[in-house]
């Protein structure tokens, strides 16, 4: 029983990842969209150099619309090309939220890995504490990438998902924005205290997430 | 009946009492102080409501009654307009005390942050043709909603990096931790009773509506499929006669 939960898991993954090959429209828009954004925030701030606090704040904007872009696809493009009642018909909830949510981690764990060389070449910030800046990143790409798949499969079958799913995912992760801020700031050379607590906090929202993610899809997936 | 006007008394005797409260010590406005009485009691019921909610949209989730469905939906509407009252009379205590509406302190953001993530719930409500889909998937949202709210509340507001900036410092601490002047708590716990029983009476009338109409919408269904007798529905055999 647990061997098939894995393989179906495993399955769904596997099946997103072929999509994205085939089409690459994915991966290719949500990675321009965060390099357009770091060249707005350096065109914006070319003649000052931004604080390590409102880097920090400017990278999480920029991650957090590149989520909201890109991540939620998953589950309306299922409705959109109707492919969601076969994958209803095939596979049990708990697989499918999961093989699409390590897909969306993993995309947005790239955005991020791509934001940060980029943030530090044309916005001018400098790394302090690496160790703070991975484990904060790790965190907080599991709460985005929770947060929006439930936000992305309450909004599917809803009219207006694409905005809906923006209107529903962005305030519940306000909290996960500012515990980002406030860990990202610190490995960006802020000389405040509170690094790791906002990192703990971020683990804390993403395991809270991850542990009712799966409920919560299953009561409204089948129906 | 007596309980309504038990109530009307209580509410009368609030509202005296609000007069009657001396100016407050250690504020920019003594008098302004006064405000706490309609501002703690719905930042502090607001969040028990959408607790509420999250529950009612739990037991809809298991059980598809369309009752809980309407207790989430009823929580969640009051629960957003105590939030509503309380972003507005922080907002008018913020201009006397600190010579703006809005400062962005750590109080504030969060109180903001939750009517947003309420908004969305009536946009995601209101965004399905079927009533069965929009009831599930807003108890969903509401009940992922919550899961944001002690975050909100309890962990952010105390982040050293967010702490260092708060305007409103040790107020939640004196009023839960009873550092209030005993004439502020006289009168601001019964408002918080007072608060609590006109909202849960708000509470009560809206289900109880939302269950008449969903009760008169059912009977409507019913008569305009032309009614549940047995012969509108079922097909008798027929004799066809031969053509001679």
């Amino acid at each position: 029983m647990k061997s098939d939960w894995t393989a179906e898991t495993f399955a769904v993954l596997r099946k997103e990842a072929i999509t994205e090959l085939r089409g690459r429209y994915g991966l290719y828009a949500t990675l321009l969209f965060s390099v357009m954004a770091v060249t707005a925030i350096g065109l914006a701030s070319a003649s000052t150099e931004p604080s390590p606090a409102l880097a920090a704040g400017m990278f999480w904007v920029a991650l957090l619309f590149a989520a909201v872009t890109g991540l939620a696809r998953t589950f309306l493009l299922e409705e959109e090309q109707g492919t969601g009642d076969l994958l209803r018909l095939w596979a049990k909830p708990g697989p499918v939220f999961w093989g699409k949510l390590i897909y969306n981690f993993v995309l947005i764990l790239v955005v991020s890995v791509i934001l940060v060389p980029l943030f530090v070449l044309f916005v001018g910030v400098s790394v302090a504490n690496w160790g703070l800046l991975v484990v904060a990143l790790l965190a907080g790409c599991a709460a985005l990438s929770s947060g929006i798949s439930v936000c992305g499969a309450l909004a599917a079958r809803a009219r207006g998902r694409s905005v809906l799913t923006g209107v529903l995912s962005i305030p519940v992760l306000f909290s996960v924005v500012l515990l980002g801020v406030g860990a990202v700031s610190v490995a960006f050379g802020a000389l405040v205290a509170g690094g790791w607590p906002s990192v703990a906090g971020l683990a804390g929202i993403s395991l809270v997430f991850l542990a009712a993610g799966p409920y919560l899809f299953a009561g409204v997936w089948k129906q | 009946m007596i309980w309504r006007g038990l109530l009307f008394l209580a509410a009368t005797g609030t509202c005296i009492a609000y007069v009657l409260a001396p100016a407050a010590q250690g504020f920019a406005v003594g008098e302004s102080a006064r405000i706490i009485f309609f501002h703690v009691p719905p930042a502090m019921l607001c969040t028990l409501f959408f607790l509420w909610a999250a529950v009612m949209g739990i037991r809809y989730l298991l059980t598809r009654n369309t009752s809980f469905d309407h207790r989430c939906l009823a929580a969640v509407e009051i629960g957003f307009l105590l939030c509503f009252l309380a972003t507005v009379t922080g907002m008018i205590f913020a201009r006397q005390q600190w010579g703006a509406y809005w400062q962005w302190d750590a109080r504030q953001t969060s109180i903001l942050i939750q009517l947003l993530i309420y908004a969305a719930y009536f946009a995601l409500r209101f965004a399905f043709v079927s009533a069965e889909r929009a009831a599930a998937n807003s108890a969903a949202y509401a009940t992922f909603a919550f899961l944001t709210v002690p975050f909100l509340i309890w962990i952010l507001p105390r982040l050293p990096q967010i702490q260092k900036f708060s305007l409103h410092g040790g107020a939640n601490e004196a009023v839960i931790g009873g550092g209030l002047d005993a004439s502020y708590r006289m009168v601001l716990y019964p408002t918080l009773i007072v608060i609590l029983f006109v909202a849960a009476w708000a509470y009560r009338l809206r289900v109880r509506e939302a269950e008449l109409t969903h009760t008169l919408e059912e009977m409507d269904a019913l008569a305009s499929s032309g009614g549940d007798t047995a012969d509108s529905r079922v097909v008798r055999p027929v004799r066809i006669h031969d053509a001679d």
